[in-house]
């Protein structure tokens, strides 16, 4: 009854609005418009989310994913004012008259602000803006961060965030407000990845020197997007240096990286190309162990992104990237990765319409086999394809009035495993597990309306249509999940239609001009996810479609938060309380089968789930000391038919408490000290109470689902970064950075085995496995 | 066996930073002991065992308490015999040395007398299986590894194409049963080779650093039985409990699905099976 309410009052917030945004013409056919991009002065990087505001009015806008910007108002003599975090702010009069198109570019902030000066513009947004759950990191805090082997890592930077943790130790998933981290919609450029680690899950497939910013939305996902229950992590490449040619890189501790970037045609055409490699198995030959000499494991990953302007109306992207893990030994091999292609088109048909056409092709895919005619030789590969279009557009109507609206079409190939023996001596014969295909679209209209002073309304609705297409095969399961029949579908048939409605409403209500209070309400639908029980995920967990025997996982989330910014917006506080209820959550059968398996879903189980919690966040963006302390108390549960006797279990990703503390200190203008400090209740686990004897092995038994949990967590981590001197004449500049981490060797549990003794075999022992004693690292980055 | 090269993967990465400690860690309360049922019929001709008893906390450490005097009953659908105690082993309880096996008939156990959680109620339990058809051991190769140093094992036969086959296997070095244990059970199914002509893929293994040697004029006999789907999956399901939990593989830590009623754990199995020997002649795997 209160979805169906709050449904309808969305529906009519947004004809209402709709109809009133329209009205009016004739005030608003007078007015002129101030528009542009914002660039980055240096290297005419495009900035996203830099606020622009016209000083008079009190009235502004935020710069769009690529940097546009649009503001309608009557004609008059204005001051147009900019800033963006991190750099000098800017302001310029403008005498508007005519349609005025103004480029702005801001300079990096060289000096850091004295704590006392006052200046003219507040760099407030997080108090202005509609947004919430929304964290937004810039690669040079994410630089800053002490990183496991001396690796800059986007995805460990995320995990320090409040509602976001690491899934395992050492681990690139991350779970957010307690959902699985298939929840998580990761995009590089609009392509999904569906994999977003290397090396077994240790480090993540982003190259932070080919990344310009990055955002994680936990909740207040925009209506553009959809398709995932927690997060999208939005991830956007830099788009090169129009200006001049230059390079950064690095040599590290376990790989070495290289960026390189600049104009191809002045003004016209940018490029950037960013790799990077990692050499630990440069050493194996080294080995007196023939198999280990003989052995490859390695991971690299390049980026590639064009730039091109037609004109002032038009430009068009291209990006591209690639990255693959390799092991090779004597008698197995094993390879995975992600591929993805984006090309976009910009085009601004009047300086109010913005439009954006992208395609997208991504794919991930792996394979593992063993040496070649031995009876047990195998090869086995699986891999998943999307292929989409997109069109989404901004209406910058008045700065009061913005619309986005747009629609999109997906087309998804799942192989979830093909494997067969080779060579003649092999027993194995060809076994597939059928593949998947499906469409998904989504059409979204969003409106955001700044109502006054102090209130601004978002409201939006996303429809989705998902469709399983054949050809495919849909098995039959009984009631004890054995498959009793099946049907198989012509190529090209629809059939299974899933379509549903994912209403959002985010409302900021101004109580003073530094302390505002926000809500926001937002629905969502997930029909493709993971095949994974285990907490850190493997390269091989399959992604699986919604079919006729799995409804699509929808859920509900209520947030509301209070912000307050203090001591000139250098500080900024907030406390943020969410609520996400969700249906048909699917967990998995005890001991499930979950690869090469044609009857998966009989291994599913589903039910319900529901999460909450509240999340403190005290930050300061400006001065010597830099950094951010969270604070997330919450609960994540479900509860599963087939599961734990049917019973409410805790969700394998909940915490109750946890706090990440992450401070820069700037010492001098070369050096600087970061350190951050992680704690989190221990993992839930499922740990035996009562032992039992079966033909000599003792076997455990455990009494619930999720009923203990591990040894609290907890870390330190600490850098040093040492920045070469600034000489005028010489273009090269260098860093040194020393790194540790888990700085007090903190042995925090990965896993507990319960083992028999082989001694004494009437005894058993709980045995506890942990990574990363402590481990420092040198890197040495550089620019030129 | 695929999850075999995924440890081997495993140890490659995660052993390069991994370790491992003994820890003491507090449990909950355990409650109350539960019944404990293990047997395996099988087509022999022989002293055929179901052990009774009883669960424990989980780090008692000591043998497991057997429970005396229950009636014990089995039944092959033709005729119901009462098994008899054995008086050196407290709760074994066998059938006469003339007994064998049926292959194609279904089998159950009924349990009685039994008070499991020392209540001073009496209980009752049963468990059904069936006998499934087998096929021949047709050869069986034994060649010497040195990358991991140990005997593999290899078995020559045929697989049946009409049914999928559950295939446990055990291995004697000399007469002496090898795989005295549940945790050395090797289990495959047919899932990826059905129909196939089985030309040596390693089923059993003698592992030179735990002392399991094998020497030239030894005789190996390997036995190859046709378990149900449920004993293959306990087996499977034991396996994954008892060994060391990776977070990358190891899914949630569950209780394994037995047949015995009641809440009774354990299995009763049947199966029938076949034998191949050879005599090690020093074979060496060629690289």
């Amino acid at each position: 009854m209160f979805r169906k309410l709050l449904f309808l009052f969305a529906v009519f917030l947004v004809t209402a609005n709709l109809l009133y945004a329209f009205t009016d013409e004739d005030e608003k056919s007078e007015r002129k418009i101030i528009s542009g991009h914002i660039l980055d002065a240096e290297t005419g990087e495009s900035l996203i989310g830099a606020s622009v505001m016209i000083k008079e009015l009190g009235v502004g806008t935020i710069s769009n994913s690529y940097g546009f910007y649009s503001i309608a108002v009557a004609p008059g003599a204005y001051t147009l004012l900019c800033s963006y975090i991190g750099y000098d702010d800017y302001s310029q009069t403008v005498e508007l008259t005519e349609d005025f198109r103004i480029e702005i570019e801001l300079a990096p902030g060289s000096e850091e602000l004295d704590e006392i000066q006052v200046r003219g513009e507040r760099k407030n947004q997080n108090i202005t803006q509609v947004e919430m759950g929304v964290e937004k990191l810039q690669t040079k805090t994410i630089k800053s961060i002490p990183a496991l082997m001396g690796e800059v890592d986007v995805i460990k930077a995320i995990q320090l965030l409040p509602g976001v943790h690491s899934t395992a130790e050492g681990g690139s998933g991350f779970s957010v407000r307690g959902g699985s981290p298939d929840q998580n919609l990761i995009l590089l450029d609009e392509a999904t990845v569906y994999n977003a680690s290397h090396l077994m899950g240790f480090f993540s497939v982003f190259n932070n020197d080919a990344i310009k910013d990055l955002k994680l939305y936990k909740g207040d996902v925009p209506a553009q997007y959809g398709g995932r229950l927690s997060s999208l992590l939005d991830v956007r490449m830099k788009d090169g240096n129009s200006k001049e040619f230059t390079g950064a890189g690095g040599i590290g501790t376990i790989s070495s990286r290289l960026t390189l970037e600049g104009p191809l045609k002045k003004d016209k055409t940018t490029m950037l190309l960013s790799g990077r490699r990692t050499y630990m198995d440069l050493f194996l030959p080294l080995s007196s162990d023939e198999n280990v000499r003989d052995s490859r494991l390695y991971f690299y990953d390049a980026s590639l992104k064009l730039t091109h302007r037609f004109n002032d109306n038009n430009r068009l992207y291209i990006s591209s990237y690639l990255g693959r893990d390799v092991m090779k030994s004597p008698y197995f091999r094993m390879g995975f990765g992600n591929r993805t292609f984006t090309a976009r088109w910009n085009h601004i048909f009047s300086q109010k319409l913005f439009m954006n056409l992208t395609t997208v092709w991504s794919r991930y895919d792996y394979e593992l086999g063993t040496a070649e005619d031995e009876p047990d030789s195998f090869l086995w590969e699986s891999d998943l394809e999307d292929i989409g279009v997109k069109a989404d557009f901004g209406l910058y109507i008045t700065p009061e009035h913005v619309l986005k609206f747009g629609a999109q079409s997906f087309y998804h190939t799942f192989n979830p495993g093909a494997a067969k023996g080779t060579g003649e001596q092999s027993i194995f014969n060809e076994y597939i597990v059928d593949k998947n295909y499906a469409l998904e679209h989504a059409a979204y209209l969003s409106h955001q309306h700044k109502i006054g002073d102090k209130l601004v309304l978002k409201y939006g609705l996303r429809v989705s249509l998902f469709q399983s297409i054949g050809e495919g095969t849909v098995y039959d399961y009984d009631e004890n999940y054995q498959v009793v029949d099946s049907t198989l579908y012509a190529s090209g048939e629809v059939y299974q239609n899933y379509w549903g409605l994912e209403p959002r409403l985010g409302v900021n209500y101004m109580i003073a001009p530094n302390w505002s209070l926000k809500f926001n309400y937002n629905r969502s639908r997930q029909t493709i996810q993971q095949a994974t029980n285990t907490t850190a995920g493997s390269p091989l967990d399959i992604w699986f479609p919604s079919s006729p025997n799995v409804k699509p996982q929808v859920a509900d989330q209520l947030a509301l938060g209070v912000f307050h910014n203090f001591q000139n917006d250098r500080y900024q506080l907030s406390v943020e309380g969410y609520y996400k209820d969700m249906q048909h959550t699917i967990d998995f059968a005890d001991h499930a089968d979950l690869l090469l398996n044609k009857y998966l879903e009989g291994e599913l189980r589903v039910g319900d789930s529901k999460a909450y919690g509240l999340e403190f966040l005290l930050k300061k963006t400006e001065g010597d000391l830099t950094g951010w302390v969270g604070y997330t108390l919450s609960r994540a549960e479900r509860t599963i038919p087939g599961i734990n006797d049917g019973k409410t279990y805790v969700a394998p990703f909940d915490k109750t408490h946890d706090i990440s503390t992450v401070l820069n200190y700037q010492l001098s203008e070369r050096v600087s000290l970061s350190a951050n400090w992680v704690y989190s209740t221990g993992q839930p686990v499922t740990l035996p109470i009562q032992r039992y004897e079966v033909n000599g092995t003792v076997i455990p038994y455990y009494s619930e689902r999720n009923g203990s949990r591990y040894d609290d967590y907890h870390r330190l981590d600490l850098s040093l970064a040492l920045k070469s001197r600034n000489r005028k004449n010489r273009p090269w500049s260098g860093e040194w950075v020393f790194s540790i981490y888990n700085a007090y060797n903190r042995k925090n549990t990965w896993a507990m085995s319960f083992i028999q003794d082989s001694e004494k075999p009437t005894e058993t022992y709980a045995e506890k496995t942990y990574l990363f004693p402590i481990i420092p690292a040198v890197t040495y980055n550089f620019k030129f | 066996m695929k999850y075999s090269y995924l440890y081997i993967l495993f140890v490659l990465i995660g052993g390069l930073a991994s370790c491992t400690e003994r820890v003491d860690i507090d449990l909950e309360e355990a409650g109350e002991a539960r019944l404990i049922v293990f047997g395996e019929l099988t087509n022999e001709t022989k002293v055929h065992e179901i052990t009774l008893s009883r669960s424990a906390a989980y780090f008692s450490n000591q043998a497991p308490s057997m429970i005396s005097n229950a009636q014990v009953m089995l039944d092959d659908g033709e005729e119901a015999i009462l098994l008899t105690e054995n008086e050196q082993r407290p709760g074994v309880y066998l059938t006469p040395a003339t007994y064998h096996g049926v292959v194609g008939r279904q089998y159950r156990l009924d349990i009685s007398n039994v008070d499991a959680n020392e209540d001073g109620q009496m209980e009752t339990y049963w468990a059904k299986t069936e006998m499934k058809p087998y096929s021949e051991v047709e050869g069986v190769a034994v060649v010497y590894n040195s990358d991991w140093d140990g005997w593999e094992v290899g078995v020559f036969g045929q697989d049946n194409p009409d049914v999928e086959d559950y295939y446990l296997f055990k291995v004697y070095k000399n007469g002496e049963l090898y795989t005295d244990s549940l945790h050395n059970y090797w289990v495959i199914e047919d899932r990826f080779f059905n129909g196939s002509a089985i030309n040596g893929p390693i089923v059993q293994y003698f592992d030179e650093e735990k002392g399991e040697l094998v020497e030239k004029g030894d005789t190996i006999t390997l036995e190859m039985a046709a378990i149900t789907e449920e004993y293959y999956t306990f087996i499977n399901g034991a396996k994954l409990e008892t060994n060391e939990k990776i977070p990358l593989f190891s899914g949630p830590s569950a209780n394994l699905k037995g047949n015995i009623s009641d809440g009774a754990l354990g299995f009763f199995a049947a199966y029938g099976l076949s034998r191949g020997s050879t005599i090690y002649q020093g074979e060496v795997a060629d690289k």
